[in-house]
């Protein structure tokens, strides 16, 4: 029994309990909340400096204890290589949701921050859940602490968006709830025991051919849209653009992996057979994606609606590295949920404190930021690099393994997809281009110019480790891959043996084909 | 058990459930609407004490005294409620109380016609006679 | 040879760059600041002088190539990426060439950048180029090319964008920075199929006759030319041939010592050097020769022509960067190592002259006060003499003038195009030979309008004699900002005789890094200047016509160039706007392109959100039809519901209990 886990995941709730139900004051609860994500911050990087490499296709740190039923459901956390990073990215992006509220928020904090630590154990629960029902009760509950933030601390149609946010992602995991159970009966079809472990369900079941397909669109239902894929992506520009820099922050640099998350965690292993067969849909949809929320992206004027469409470009990425199903592919998906959780979540975090200093998002009433804010503007091209994937920076790693990936399941969708960067480069250096350089204009400056400065300590403090993580993976990504390959050697195992067992279809094999001289050269 | 023994106070406490229920429905006036709700309590406490007296044993009273019990707790709050209702309309009729519809739909019986002058001074509630719109009190009693 | 020290610690070549890079980042502003370039200065010499002894030891070595394991970068299943350093002829003359000219600009630029805002960010960022630059030069893996190819990339877009708070120069960095990545498209996909055939991305392979090769020509021949175009289309973009040319013109918006070291000298050969390297690819691709050649040949011309008549001088610059890489490009289009060699010989000479002219045009600029119109300038001859003197070599060199150093690489490859059968190359010869004519003249043109003559503006003539009177900020032509542009000038004169004369050419040096029998090329290559003779006198020839013409026209106060440009109208008119590439660009690629954008944003406001609002409608409407009236509000009918309710279940139980 691994302790330190189970602290990690659920001291944030016991936190949050404090705060709710103390009557502290706006500066104690949010010195409750930092201490609370930095202790869990501090407890998941210490488990990923313990983790063992060799071992990372099972569950590492495992602890579990029986909850409820005599069919066995547990209360089991584990970390395995798939899991292993999102866990710092949680609670690394905690701290700077934390940080980035650090004055933006000033009514009813107690029950802002309440919420932030609540969220905090839903989204770690949801990654080292090793019990199929647990996993379902985190999923499902991050919805909630969400759903108040953006409804309570939101912008002037936060209840709209609030209510739109969870009935669209409500709507789809009540599908996959649906799929899930499925897959318990099924294993209890084939093996005659009732069993709710993740890692026995997925890679001991043989969900039957016919099955398949309904199995995967069922999963893909509630999956695709947290994703978001195109096109069921239009609740996010809107969330985003709703929500406090905080909520926006966790929103798309966590929640929006639970999708991506669940596709390699189920979906990959659970139905092979199935992803094989729906490669060219999901990689079409995928495409599209990159592709359409580039272009979206670049015609924004909001900042913030600007990076929540660059986000559903760089989700399709994830989507597409997953479904080629080779090892380069599948660990630039994962990685990449990594890293866009880093970028995404900082230029929210950078947002927010622009709007901070002059309440507006309008990428045309900025511009000379660099003159007034250097630091900031220094942070800012980091970030923006990252996120455009320029080598050396964490962004690089991911679209290039992701692009390889791709590139060996299907050239065409791999060609599309690095169009995207190119469409990536110009709208992020464009925003640059307005916002940060050009002739200093501040806006509004008479009214607000005691506000204008450069980042305080605490704007720093969320920034830098951001940063710092960037790099680390961009300089050194040896360290993070090696970490993953057992487990994602795994996964690749069980579909190349089921695509070698199976007879795909043959508008498959056309389009999984290595790329035929004919068809290139023409 | 003998259905026979129970049969008599069987009916009786559907008869007493039935009035109650035939009364809630039929009635506007919010405490003869609480009456009938006693009765369809006490219809089913009838037989439940039946039911123990047919068994032998006291489960069938004891349960009747939880019913006796909660209808007194029941009964504090509910006429506590119909008093804060009354307060604000100065009338028992419960079609005054529609508000609970969708927003935007007309009410499917016409409210009761606000009165002009709403008097400030105190009013108690009386009953009124049986079945005909609660007539609104125009007098005072003084409550020293 | 790889157990010579040089060989084995090449690393520190880059490495040390990048810790002044950091250094500079971190201590500039603070502690260092008027010293901050000196890191970055250390960092250029040491590089100059550890690559020169490396030099010494490839072209002492029996067995020129070596590779050098430096550390494990990426490795995910059979994808192995390394930084693995090739050291052999080709990058250890690259890296000489890189760190020996970045060393003179450097120097050059703590005298140029002093006073600027930004001295340390300005010196991190050049150490960071030189950096990428030399680790370009030297890795041996397809992915960390594209990796450092991409950083030299952001060092071009941080340079360019130093001057931040104008727009134009944050508009030029975007710029660059976009349509690169255009060329870096076909790139990264070209690597992708690389590694998709061969299942390898190192050079040991891809390069070996015997692997990557036979499996790409194996895979069949499409793939090849597929590959090598794909590959290609990244050198379009990075060294700058049409159509993609048209960012480096704008990157002058950059400092001058930028120009001169990433958009003159180092950076924009890069794509020279990447076909170069790759040339045993693109010698068995069908038809991409011609491809190569064309683009070379296209571009010459047209940025040629463009640079007669602009008017900005570091722009005429620019199109001669652009039109010198060309040159570069015709040679390889040839597809065999004697083209590569000549290219790569033409490279070096080219840094040379190009860094001192852009360097030239610095202190041209200091003295004027920013000024960049070569028409409010002349005369500035007596007012800085070394200046005019070095530019004058370089200018010479870029001409062609006989026996100096642009002479000899230019002529190198003219001959080789033209001694290449085919039509296509004789054609090409002869537009190389017409633009070396437009490129003596404009040169020309540049140098007699700022040097000669009498000052034709008021202001610029008072704002340089205040310059070269003041003191206050030292003397106009101080000893750190003269000791380079003499050694350039040096090198602009006499590089391409020495390695022409003293050695043959580089032939027998460079074909030791393509494996091929040095001799064999080498008498090959003999047989070639044996016949070049008369392509010399000719080149010579033109060269000196052009000048001679650019004396005529602006020597000194002539009615020629307004007659001509009147009397050639059209084509006036052409060269003036740059061939409206630019303008075709916005219309044809950007404007639609946010048009699309723009149709994608109203698409997902009314179609794609619709849609998702239509669908959650449907419940809405059920909800509206059916079940909103029964909310009616009235407790009886809510009792009575109930009751009825009750009444069913109850019949139901009966029911149930009769049957069962």
């Amino acid at each position: 029994m691994h302790w330190l886990l189970l602290i990690a995941v659920v001291q944030p709730a016991l936190a949050a309990i404090a705060v709710g139900l103390l009557p502290l004051s706006r500066g104690q609860s949010r010195a409750v909340a930092l201490g609370s994500s930095l202790v869990s911050l501090v407890l998941t990087v210490i488990l990923c400096l313990k983790f063992d490499p060799q071992a990372a296709a099972r569950a590492q740190f495992v602890w579990a204890v029986d909850w409820f039923g005599e069919g066995g459901v547990r209360f089991a956390l584990g970390v395995d290589g798939l899991s292993l990073w999102l866990l710092p990215l949680s609670t690394l992006l905690t701290v700077v949701a934390v940080l980035s509220s650090w004055e933006s928020i000033r009514d009813g904090a107690r029950g802002f921050y309440a919420l932030l630590l609540l969220l905090e154990t839903g989204m770690l629960g949801v990654f080292a859940a090793l019990d199929i029902v647990l996993f379902y009760v985190f999923f499902e509950f991050t919805l909630i602490p969400l759903f108040f933030i953006i409804g309570i601390w939101g912008g002037p149609e936060r209840r709209f968006a609030a209510v739109k946010f969870l009935i669209y992602t409500f709507a789809g995991s009540v599908l996959t709830a649906a799929g899930l159970l499925y897959v318990l009966v099924a294993h209890y079809n084939e093996h005659g025991t009732w069993t709710f472990d993740i890692a026995t369900l997925v890679y001991q079941t043989t969900i039957p051919t016919e099955a398949q397909m309904l199995l995967f669109l069922a999963l893909f239902a509630g999956f695709a849209i947290k994703v978001p894929v195109f096109p069921f992506h239009t609740w996010l520009p809107l969330a985003h653009v709703e929500a406090p820099t905080a909520g926006s922050v966790l929103l798309a640099g966590v929640l929006l992996k639970l999708g991506t998350y669940g596709f390699v965690r189920f979906s990959l292993p659970l139905v092979p057979g199935a992803c094989h067969e729906a490669f060219p849909w999901v990689a079409t949809l995928a495409v599209i994606g990159v592709l359409y929320g580039a272009l979206t992206a670049m015609a924004q004027e909001d900042i913030k609606r600007l990076v929540a469409y660059s986000s559903i470009s760089h989700m399709g990425f994830c989507v597409l590295g997953l479904f080629s199903l080779n090892h380069q592919g599948i660990a630039g998906g994962v990685l990449q949920m990594v890293n866009h959780g880093l970028a995404t979540g900082a230029l929210f975090a950078i947002v927010g404190m622009l709007y901070d200093r002059y309440h507006t998002r309008m990428i045309a009433d900025y511009s000379g930021m660099a003159r007034i804010m250097p630091r900031l503007a220094v942070l800012t091209m980091v970030v923006v690099l990252a996120s455009i994937g320029l080598p050396g920076l964490n962004g690089f790693v991911g679209e290039v393994l992701i692009l390889l990936g791709a590139f060996k399941a299907s050239w065409v969708a791999a060609m599309l997809a690095t169009a995207g960067i190119v469409l990536g480069a110009y709208y992020m250096l464009t925003l640059m281009q307005r916002a940060f350089f050009g002739e200093v204009r501040e806006p509004l400056a008479g009214e607000h110019a005691e506000s204008a400065g450069d980042l305080r300590w605490h704007e720093l403090a969320a920034l830098i480790p951001i940063v710092a993580a960037c790099f680390w993976i961009g300089l050194w990504p040896r360290f993070f891959v090696e970490r993953m390959a057992p487990a994602i050697d795994v996964i690749v195992n069980r579909s190349t043996q089921v695509s070698r067992n199976e007879s795909t279809s043959k508008v498959i094999r056309l389009v999984r084909r290595a790329p035929s001289p004919e068809a290139r050269g023409s | 058990m003998p259905v026979e023994f129970v049969r008599n106070y069987l009916i009786i406490s559907s008869v007493l459930f039935s009035i109650g229920a035939a009364g809630f429905v039929a009635r506007r006036n919010l405490i003869t609407m609480f009456l009938s709700v006693e009765l369809m309590l006490q219809g089913v406490a009838l037989s439940l004490v039946a039911f123990g007296r047919a068994w032998g044993n006291y489960h069938g009273e004891v349960f009747a005294l939880f019913v006796i019990a909660v209808a007194a707790a029941e009964a504090a709050i509910a006429l506590a409620l119909v008093l804060v209702l009354y307060r604000h309309r100065h009338s028992l009729d419960v079609f005054w109380w529609q508000q609970l519809r969708e927003p935007g739909t007309t009410p499917p019986v016409p409210e009761p016609v606000e009165e002009a002058e709403v008097s400030t001074e105190v009013h108690w509630p009386k009953l009124p006679p049986a079945g005909i719109e609660p007539v609104r009190e125009k007098e005072t009693i003084d409550v020293g | 040879m790889s157990d010579s020290i040089f060989v084995q610690y090449i690393w520190l070549v880059p490495a040390v760059s990048l810790l002044a890079a950091v250094i500079t980042a971190i201590a500039g502003n603070r502690w260092l600041k008027q010293q901050a370039w000196l890191p970055c200065m250390l960092a250029a010499a040491f590089g100059a002088v550890w690559s020169a002894l490396a030099l010494v030891v490839v072209a002492q070595a029996d067995e020129p190539v070596a590779f050098v394991p430096v550390l494990e970068w990426l490795t995910v299943s059979d994808l192995r990426v390394a930084y693995e350093l090739l050291v052999d002829p080709l990058s250890a003359l690259m890296l000489f060439m890189v760190t020996f000219v970045g060393s003179l600009i450097v120097a050059f630029a703590s005298w140029y950048m002093a006073h600027e805002e930004g001295y340390a960010r300005f010196f991190s960022e050049v150490a960071l180029f030189l950096f990428s630059m030399t680790s370009l030069v030297l890795v041996a893996n397809l992915l960390m090319l594209y990796v450092f190819w991409e950083l030299v990339g952001l060092c071009s877009y941080l340079l360019i964008g130093f001057y931040y708070t104008r727009p134009c120069a944050a508009a030029a960095a975007k710029k660059a920075f976009v349509v690169n990545r255009i060329g870096d498209f076909g790139f990264a996909l070209g690597i992708f199929l690389i590694w998709v055939t061969c299942g390898t991305l190192s050079y040991r392979q891809v390069l070996a006759v015997d692997q990557g090769l036979q499996q790409l020509t194996a895979a069949g021949p499409a793939v090849l030319t597929t590959v090598c175009l794909l590959l290609f289309c990244g050198a379009v973009g990075k060294s700058a041939q049409f159509p993609l040319h048209v960012w480096l013109p704008d990157a002058m918006e950059g400092p001058t010592p930028v120009s001169a070291l990433i958009h003159a000298a180092t950076m924009v050969t890069a794509g020279v050097y990447m076909v170069a390297r790759f040339t045993p690819l693109f010698a068995q691709a069908a038809g991409v020769g011609t491809v190569v050649l064309v683009i070379g040949c296209v571009t010459a011309f047209i940025a040629a022509f463009t640079a007669l008549t602009q008017t900005d001088f570091k722009r005429i610059l620019a199109y001669s960067t652009i039109s010198q890489l060309g040159y570069m490009f015709m040679a390889l289009g040839i597809g065999t190592v004697a083209g590569a060699v000549a290219a790569i010989f033409h490279v070096f000479t080219h840094a040379f002259f190009k860094a001192l002219l852009f360097l030239g045009s610095g202190s041209v600029m200091h003295a004027t006060g920013g000024e960049l119109n070569v028409w409010r300038m002349g005369g500035l001859r007596k007012y800085l003499p070394v200046t005019h003197w070095t530019f004058l070599c370089a200018a010479l060199a870029l001409a062609g003038f006989p026996l100096l150093s642009g002479f000899w690489s230019k002529d190198a490859i003219l001959a080789t195009v033209w001694q290449a059968s085919g039509a296509a190359t004789q054609l090409a010869g002869a537009v190389g030979l017409i633009t070396a004519a437009l490129t003596a003249f404009y040169i020309g043109r540049a140098y007699f309008l700022v040097f000669w003559g009498e000052p034709r503006d008021r202001a610029i003539e008072e704002q340089v004699e205040h310059y070269v009177r003041d003191e206050a900020h030292g003397p106009p032509e101080p000893l750190i900002m003269k000791a380079p542009l003499i050694v350039l000038a040096v090198g602009s004169v006499l590089v391409g005789a020495v390695i022409a004369l003293a050695f043959g050419g580089l032939v027998p040096f460079l074909a030791g890094a393509y494996g091929v029998e040095p001799l064999a090329h080498a008498t090959a290559e003999h047989d070639a200047h044996g016949h070049a003779w008369g392509m010399m006198l000719l080149s010579a020839v033109v060269a000196l016509a052009g000048l001679g013409l650019a004396y005529v026209f602006y020597g000194q106060p002539s009615p020629w160039p307004d007659r001509l440009a009147e009397q050639l109208a059209p084509l006036y008119r052409i060269s003036v706007n740059k061939f409206w590439l630019d303008e075709l660009g916005l219309i044809l690629v950007v404007r639609p392109m946010l048009a699309i954008a723009a149709a994608c944003r109203v698409l997902d406001n009314v179609l794609v959100d619709g849609l998702v609002h239509a669908v959650a409608a449907v419940p809405a409407w059920f909800a509206r039809l059916a079940l909103r009236p029964m909310h009616n509000g009235l407790v009886p009918f809510y009792a009575l519901a109930m009751l009825l309710g009750l009444a069913v279940i109850l019949t139901l139980v009966l029911f149930q209990i009769q049957g069962g």
